[in-house]
């Protein structure tokens, strides 16, 4: 795998835990319902899972022919 | 023929009983019914017993057969159907309890097709609910329950196609019909001892069936061997304009070819580091079996993150696909209400990061597909270890527990992959084998499975509690 930083600056472990706590603070405003201490706990673990997920796709290299081609149906055999 | 005999019986076998009229439609039927009701339930493995529907198809095959008009090798076979596909008239519960009274008034395309093919069907099986969309962390995550492993009823068969892998294991079912995003076919395939098919992404009509992610999600058979896997993928694969990722090219097993005998087979480096040792002994010896029916030579997967990739698609599709039922609540009624708050993460998963992953995808396709191309199937232990407990929280499983980087490989490139029985491991339980292929390969993948199970038949082993009449 490509290691490169696409512009984006590394992921600071030591601010991880205010980022989360920034998601998961948006999440309670998108999220009609309030959640419990036991469903944000789980919210929390999720959203490290889902930080570090993005944080090591933004570092692949990509190229202008890594196109969309827009997946679902594209020329009759489905994944492009 | 004993009733246990047939219960066991591969469709291929009992096909040859039927036309043989050594047994008939409606009298398989009323076997497969009666072993519903006495040992489905106790195994938490059903959801809906088609009685009347089941008897009323049985009784028009017979008729058929009698008359000499055969609408192929599943004509007069009864199966049980993952409920969440379509049946009309029937209830859909998409395994959870906000849905427990959902009923549509049309049939999904699997449903359809495989009347058409005089298959009956005999019951609606269990699955995790919502087919483990929201994400869940016990087997209890279910409108019926925790779904037993007829191996060892202390231990889980594996989900998300619990129902269709339990009732294909204790012979309740001849063949069944499951779904699969991210290994819900063949890792409870793995864990039962029984064979399950993930087809090429699009080879099978996904119309009526609960969308999930929509670039993911496949529906394919649980049968007994790989050879039943083939007979029912022809039934039911073909191009259906409802379901926009429908592949246009037919799809024929070409069961009636002669079979190959010498096979290119990859196996897949590191696949048994840090897996339980049962498990790596019976891999090395499926091995050992290949060699004598072709060549094996060890391959490395291209290097991709599998894992991130799944993650970011998956969490994006899944949101938007119950944006409906996070908005309204109905979340909260899902049997495992906790571990489902954790899907509320793709909330604030941001657009264009989800692109990535399908960019990143495109490269990792290409180069699975050229490393697929040089063989006729890559080999891995499906799962690294054997069933869980029935009530241990995924919370606590070990990381070899997780599926194998090639099975997120298949998941994400949409290539075709058939896990089958290759030996028992801890606790009298299961272990399997997946044979992995290049998109659109799927009958290299079913000959080279076929070919091992031949060779070492263990897909005959019945489980103790359930075998013995």
């Amino acid at each position: 795998m490509s290691e490169v930083t696409n512009g984006y600056p590394p992921l600071d472990e030591t601010s991880l835990p205010e980022l989360v706590d920034r998601l998961v603070g948006l999440v309670k405003l998108a999220y009609a319902d309030p959640l419990t201490a036991e469903e944000e706990a789980e919210l929390e673990t999720t959203m490290v899972a889902q930080v570090r997920a993005i944080e090591t796709l933004r570092r692949y290299r990509l190229t202008n022919g890594d196109d969309v081609a827009f997946v679902v149906g594209a020329d009759g055999r489905g994944v492009q | 023929v004993n009733d246990e005999d047939l219960a066991f019986s591969t469709v291929r076998q009992l096909g040859e009983l039927l036309r043989a009229r050594e047994v008939s439609p409606s009298e398989l039927t009323r076997l497969f019914l009666a072993r519903l009701d006495r040992l489905g339930t106790s195994l938490r493995a059903v959801v809906t017993i088609t009685e009347e529907v089941a008897l009323a198809e049985a009784s028009l095959a017979e008729a058929e057969l009698l008359r000499g008009v055969d609408r192929g090798p599943l004509h007069g076979i009864p199966y049980g159907l993952k409920d969440i596909v379509a049946t009309a008239g029937i209830r859909t519960t998409w395994g959870g309890p906000p849905f427990r009274d959902q009923v549509f008034d049309y049939d999904g395309a699997v449903t359809s097709r495989l009347r058409n093919a005089g298959a009956i069907l005999v019951a609606k099986l269990a699955t995790i609910e919502l087919a483990g969309g929201m994400g869940y962390d016990e087997p209890a995550a279910s409108l019926t329950g925790a779904t037993a492993n007829p191996w060892n009823t202390e231990a889980w068969v594996g989900g998300s196609s619990s129902g269709p892998s339990a009732a294909m294991a204790a012979g309740l079912v001849p063949f069944t019909i499951g779904s699969d995003t991210g290994g819900s076919i063949t890792l409870p395939a793995a864990w039962t001892g029984t064979a399950g098919l993930r087809a090429t992404y699009g080879r099978v009509s996904r119309y009526g069936a609960m969308a999930l992610c929509w670039t993911f999600d496949r529906l394919g058979p649980i049968c007994r061997t790989a050879d039943d896997c083939g007979l029912v993928l022809e039934s039911i694969a073909g191009y259906d304009p409802r379901d926009p990722s429908s592949l246009k090219e037919s799809y024929a097993y070409q069961r009636s070819r002669p079979r190959r005998d010498h096979f290119r087979i990859g196996a897949i480096k590191g696949a048994c580091v840090g897996i339980e040792d049962e498990v790596r002994t019976n891999f090395n010896s499926t091995v050992k079996v290949l060699e004598t029916l072709g060549t094996v030579e060890e391959v490395e997967l291209p290097a991709f993150p599998y894992g991130e990739v799944a993650h970011v698609i998956m969490t994006a599709e899944i949101t938007s696909a119950f944006d409906e039922l996070v908005a309204s609540g109905g979340i909260r009624e899902l049997a495992g209400a906790k571990a489902h708050a954790h899907r509320l993460a793709g909330l604030v998963l941001p657009a264009h990061d989800y692109l990535r992953a399908q960019r990143i995808r495109r490269q990792l396709t290409a180069a699975f597909d050229d490393l697929a191309s040089g063989f006729d199937a890559l080999v891995a232990p499906t799962l690294g270890v054997v069933a869980s407990g029935l009530h241990d929280s995924f919370a606590y499983m070990r990381p070899e527990a997780s599926p194998q980087p090639i099975n997120l490989a298949g998941v994400i490139s949409g290539a075709p992959t058939v896990s089958v029985f290759n030996g028992l491991g801890q606790r009298g339980l299961p272990t399997g084998v997946g044979f992995t292929g290049g998109r659109y390969k799927e009958n290299a993948i079913l000959d080279a499975a076929h070919a091992f199970e031949e060779a070492t038949r263990w897909w005959e082993q019945r489980p103790p509690l359930f075998g013995i009449p």
